[in-house]
């Protein structure tokens, strides 16, 4: 039988820092998963998830065991993701002129059948990763987290660390801002 | 063109196409590397604290020595000069 996250938690804080290898090796893929959300590059992805398990690493001891591993470790990974897109942020502006062709057929299409347009084209896979890479950070969280991701507002906060009306207010901007962004990709690509 | 449409298609694309969760080949283990590398780094920082800690304390000691040395000197330099002055004084005497 596997220990429990508790278990292994028990054991590190105890002096058995190899305990520590089995939650890395069991909580990863979530975290990997939620770094490729924010960064493109591999190493870039990874830097962020080595960043977040040595802050769970130093931080263990914190960990009251109130809630599951898992909520503590995701929470620290938003938290990483989001000093990641700060650090990062600059070059944002690009120009929408620059799509590919893949990506203007897929926008051609959406302009003249909206409702057929396929979402599940690789072309708007690319295309919502540019815009999302046009937003500001606390913007690209937030959508990400509500819209993309489908969280309620309070787990939000809960994973960013902002109040509940901290969030609101930032969605209601980040909507606003994905909104300028499309528009100029319609204003480049149609005038 | 519609673009509460078109974000809500974006938006669908993204939700559609879910990121990998694939860890990197033998990622736990480099962790544990960097973990055990940066406790013995740790080991170091403590070494370097306790030296800066003893340095401190031996500065205390020698400033603590010099002020007594300086007053203590300055007692003795008392003395030399009232045996320098008399001794003048003698000379002036004898002539």
């Amino acid at each position: 039988m596997e220990p429990s996250d508790g278990d292994l938690i028990a054991a590190v804080l105890g002096g058995d820092t190899a305990s520590f290898e089995h939650l890395v090796t069991r909580h990863s893929p979530r975290v990997f998963a939620t770094a490729r959300r924010y960064a493109r590059r591999e190493s870039e992805i990874e830097d962020i998830a080595q960043e977040v398990w040595i802050k769970a690493f130093q931080k263990l001891n914190t960990f009251r065991g109130e809630a599951p591993f898992e909520h503590w470790l995701m929470r620290m990974c938003v938290r990483t993701c989001y000093d990641f897109l700060r650090q990062h942020q600059r070059n944002r502006e690009m120009n929408f002129s620059e799509l590919s062709d893949e990506q203007s057929d897929w926008l051609e299409g959406f302009a003249r059948d909206p409702d057929n347009a396929a979402e599940g084209a690789e072309a708007a896979r690319q295309l919502i990763q540019r815009v999302l890479e046009q937003l500001s950070p606390a913007a690209r969280m937030v959508i990400t987290l509500l819209e993309i991701e489908d969280r309620p507002i309070k787990e939000i906060a809960a994973l960013t660390g902002w109040s509940i009306p901290l969030v609101k207010v930032r969605a209601f901007r980040a909507r606003a801002e994905m909104r300028k962004v499309l528009a100029r990709i319609a204003k480049e690509k149609y005038l | 063109m519609d673009l509460a449409k078109l974000h809500t298609k974006l938006i669908a694309a993204a939700r559609a196409h879910p990121p990998s969760d694939q860890v990197p080949y033998a990622f736990e283990q480099r962790i544990l590397a960097h973990l055990r590398g940066g406790q013995i780094q740790d080991s170091w920082a403590l070494w370097g604290t306790a030296l800066w800690r003893s340095a401190f304390a031996c500065l205390l000691v020698a400033v603590g020595l010099s002020v007594w040395s300086l007053q203590a000197n300055g007692e003795d330099s008392h003395d030399f000069d009232s045996a320098m002055v008399s001794a003048a004084e003698q000379v002036v005497d004898s002539w």
